[in-house]
This record gives C-alpha cells, structure tokens and sequence, in this order.
C-alpha cells in the first residue's frame, strides 16, 4: 500500500514538471513573445491532434506494423546470434568488432540508400529498422550468456547436463535479464527508425505524415504528430516492461525476505 | 573395504604441477575430512574427484569401478550455494532430477518430502533471494542430495556462513549423515570444522599440494554438545595446527 503511494507521488514530480513547461509554453504564444507560425500555441497543438485524430491513427497503426515487424525480426536474428557467438569463440571473434564498427554508420545516411535499393515500400523500413535494433539486442543478450558463473556451468556439468541442457536452464535465463535491457533500447530505435525510414517515401506512416505537414508549415500538426510518436514509442516500451514481468515473475518475488 | 579412492594423482596447469601423488580413501558411510589452507589444490583434486578434470596421472575408483574422468558420478557441492535466482527452490532442488530425464511433476514429488527434514517447509514456492544464508545452503544439500546422497563431495559449504548459523548448520548436518549413512569427502581450511564433522582427517600442504598427514577422530566418548570444548578436542587441534605449522 505504502509502495503504490509512493510510485503515485513519484509520478507526481515529472508531471508537475510538464505542467511547468505547459504554463510557460502558453504564456510565451499569449504574450506573442514568438510568433504564432513559428511556435504554436499549446492549444492549437490539442485542436489539431483531436480534428486530425483518426488520420494520426492510421499512420500511427503502419509506423506500428513496421516497427513491429522490424523488431520481431532483430529478436529472433540477434538471440540466435548471441548463442552462436557464446559457443563459438571464433565467430565471437570475427563478428564482434564489425558489429561494434557498424553501429558507427549513422541511420540517417542509409535510410536514403535503402530507398534507392528497396523502393517505397515496406521493405527499406523493416531493413533499417533491423539493422538499427539488431545490435542492442544482440550485445546485450550475449554479455547475459558470457556472464554465468563458471561455477554454476561447473555444478551442471558436474550433474551430467549436456550443452543444450546448459543453454536452455542455464544461460538463456540468466540472459534475460541483458535481453530486456537490450530491448527496451532497441524497442524506442523501432518506432525512431520506422519515422525516419517513412521520412523518404511511402504511402501512410507516422514519418510521411511528418513530411507533408512540414512541407505545408502545419506546425501545429506537426507537433501533434511529434507527440503521437513519442506516446507510440512510451507505449511499446511499456509493452516490452510488462512482458519481462510476465517472463520474469522472480524479480517481482524478491521483495520480502525471511529468516 | 574403501569405497571410494584416489590414486596416486597428479595434476598441472601449464607446466606448474598444482598437486602431486595424492592418494585418499573414504570408507562407506565415512566423513572424511581434507584441511588445508587456501590455493594448496584442493578444489583442483575435487574437479578430478568429481570427474570435471582428468589427472596427468593416477586414478579415482568408486566401489571397485574406475570413473576416472567421467563426471555425474557423485555430488558435488560448493561454497556457493549456486541456487538459479529465476526459479523456486522447490524446482532449484529438482533440477537433478529434471536433467535425468525425470518429468517436472514427478520430480516435484520426489524431492518434497524431504523439505521438512532440510528445514525448508514452507519455502518450496520461495525464491533462493528471499531465503537466509543457512536455508540456501541447505537448498543446495538437498539437491545435491537428490543428484545422489550415496556419495558427496562438499568444497568448504559452510564456509561463507556466520559462526552461529555455521554451528547449527554442522549439528544439522551430523544428524543428517547419519541418518542416511552417506559417504562424504569434505573440503575446509577451518580446523574445528573438521574435527567436528569427520571421523579422519587429511592435511594438505605444500607446493604443489600434497597430502601430509593424516588424523583420525575417535569422538565416540565424548557427548557432541561438550565435544568442542573436551580436552580430546583441544589435543587433536593442537597436533593438527602443529603439522600445518611446519
């Protein structure tokens, strides 16, 4: 009880924060401080999301569909990696520093070069939604695998459990815990590389309709659309926490502790 | 009849030898106890024991059978008690079981009946994090236990233990043993630990580790409550501290 008051008043605090910059944000369109095309006023910003609502939804739902397919694809890429990685030291060797190297590229200047390989389609938006959310899963999940105690591997050895049996009660759980983390990053770079990905071209999607309102000065919309994609991201991060509580129920058992 | 022995066994890593000619033998249901200090080769001469490591030379033979170098034969159990933090301690115990093909139900059924005589009722659907030091280790016990209680081999498993949890944790453990007439070959650098727990003693010591002396502990007389205070006790350790000295 005392712990759900809490997390309340810590909410408490950063909204308290938003209401702050909110009052100030109004207070500058009111007094004209900047002009109105430039700096849209708090209120217009909330016209604009409820007339254009629907339209929003409908680019939210293929950034979605996107992102999604993207991020599903890096899991089930980057986890068997890792694996493969964790048993193979030489591949471990041959793969991680390019990996590491190709994280130097940034997005931006490929989303331009995908588009002239893969066309205006979904493709070029899923390929650099792959490669974008590939990496922090992959390292993150792989420093879980490398970090097992070699005790532990040494108990199960000693009680006759084979490499798999190792994998599947060993590491993959102890891994986890990085997978999550990796996710959770990766998660945000999905719906942020689906954006800019659609920034270049495409029907629908949260970053075309970015374009086309930026183009026409609609800044109003424009920052509407800006927080419909910060609320998207919020949303499948929240989506990925309450997924590890659902895979991870000891954490929420750790609480009290007996003699 | 020795039931379990070590012969002759020598081991080095990279050209350092870490033990040499070791030889050792445990009688069925016997407590044997090897003492030494700490980096002498004793975890090094149970990887061998155990079957995680091969020697260099010599062999292990457990009732009359050479498993030299073949693990799974016996327990092997650790300081840490090396529990999986994701599951409850009821499956954590269960893990031998699972891993010898025995199905999550039954597994389950076996190991819960001996929740009560380890002290852990009540705790089956408990994490190992929500567990005191003492309950943990015996967690690890009964697993080790129910890999196989026939022959364990413990490396220093009370030593990360406060002093008073350690001593009721050696009475429990004596009852235990006892009563299930295992075998046990023990490793600890804490001289009244290994009085209180075995009936023979082995001293390791020297570069690289070998097995100097060996003591026996006739505790028959003296009740176990006064045991640690007797003057038989007092002997013993003294004679013991004296060879390690050297």
């Amino acid at each position: 009880m005392r712990k759900k008051l809490k997390s309340i008043t810590n909410k408490l605090y950063p909204m308290a924060f938003i209401a702050i910059i909110l009052v100030i944000w109004f207070v500058i369109c009111q007094l004209k401080i900047v002009p109105g095309f430039m700096l849209p006023s708090p209120q217009s910003v909330v016209k604009a999301l409820v007339n254009d609502f629907g339209l929003l939804m409908g680019h939210a739902a293929t950034t979605l569909q996107e992102a999604f397919i993207g991020l599903i694809l890096s899991i089930v890429f980057a986890l068997a990696l890792a694996v493969i990685m964790d048993e193979c030291d030489v591949l471990y060797k041959m793969v991680y520093p390019v990996m590491v190297l190709t994280q130097t590229v940034p997005t931006v200047a490929i989303a331009p070069l995908l588009v002239l390989w893969m066309g205006f389609g979904i493709l070029p938006k899923i390929t650099l939604i792959f490669i974008t959310c590939f990496f922090p899963i992959a390292v993150s999940t792989l420093g879980g695998l490398r970090s097992v105690d070699a005790d532990m591997i040494r108990l199960f050895r000693s009680m006759g459990a084979n490499k798999r049996q190792i994998l599947w009660r060993v590491k993959l759980p102890y891994a986890l815990e990085g997978f999550f983390s990796g996710l959770k990053v990766a998660a945000t770079y999905s719906i942020v590389g689906a954006v800019i990905s659609e920034w270049l071209g495409g029907v629908s999607g949260l970053g075309v309709y970015m374009t086309r309102v930026r183009k026409s000065y609609a800044f109003d919309k424009m920052f509407a659309v800006i927080l419909i994609t910060s609320a998207v991201s919020l949303l499948v991060m929240k989506l990925v926490t309450l997924l590890q509580k659902k895979m991870m129920p000891w954490k929420q058992a750790t609480g009290e502790k007996t003699k | 009849m020795e039931y379990l022995s070590v012969l002759q066994v020598s081991k080095q890593y990279q050209g350092k030898p870490v033990i040499q000619n070791i030889c050792l033998d445990v009688q069925k249901g016997e407590r044997v106890c090897i003492l030494g200090a700490s980096g002498i080769g004793k975890t090094t001469l149970f990887n061998i024991v155990s079957g995680l490591e091969k020697p260099d030379e010599g062999s292990v033979w457990l009732n009359g059978k050479d498993i030299t170098g073949q693990s799974g034969q016996m327990s092997y159990m650790q300081q840490k008690d090396l529990l999986l933090p994701f599951q409850t301690i009821l499956d954590n115990v269960c893990v031998p079981l699972r891993l010898k093909g025995v199905d999550k139900k039954a597994a389950r059924e076996q190991a819960a009946p001996y929740f009560a005589e380890f002290g852990l009722q009540g705790y089956e659907k408990k994490y190992p994090s929500q567990l005191s030091g003492g309950m943990r280790q015996r967690a690890a016990l009964l697993r080790s236990y129910l890999f196989s209680g026939d022959v364990m081999l413990l490396d220093e498993p009370f030593s990360a233990l406060d002093a008073l949890t350690k001593t009721a944790m050696h009475d429990w453990f004596m009852q235990f043993a006892a009563t299930h007439n295992t075998t046990t070959l023990l490793i600890t650098h804490d001289v009244d630990e290994a009085i209180v727990l075995s009936n023979r003693i082995y001293i390791m010591a020297g570069r690289p580790g070998r097995i100097t002396r060996e003591f026996g502990v006739d505790a028959h007389a003296i009740p176990p409550q006064n045991f640690t205070t007797s003057d038989a006790f007092i002997r013993l350790k003294r004679q013991i501290l004296e060879v390690i000295g050297q």
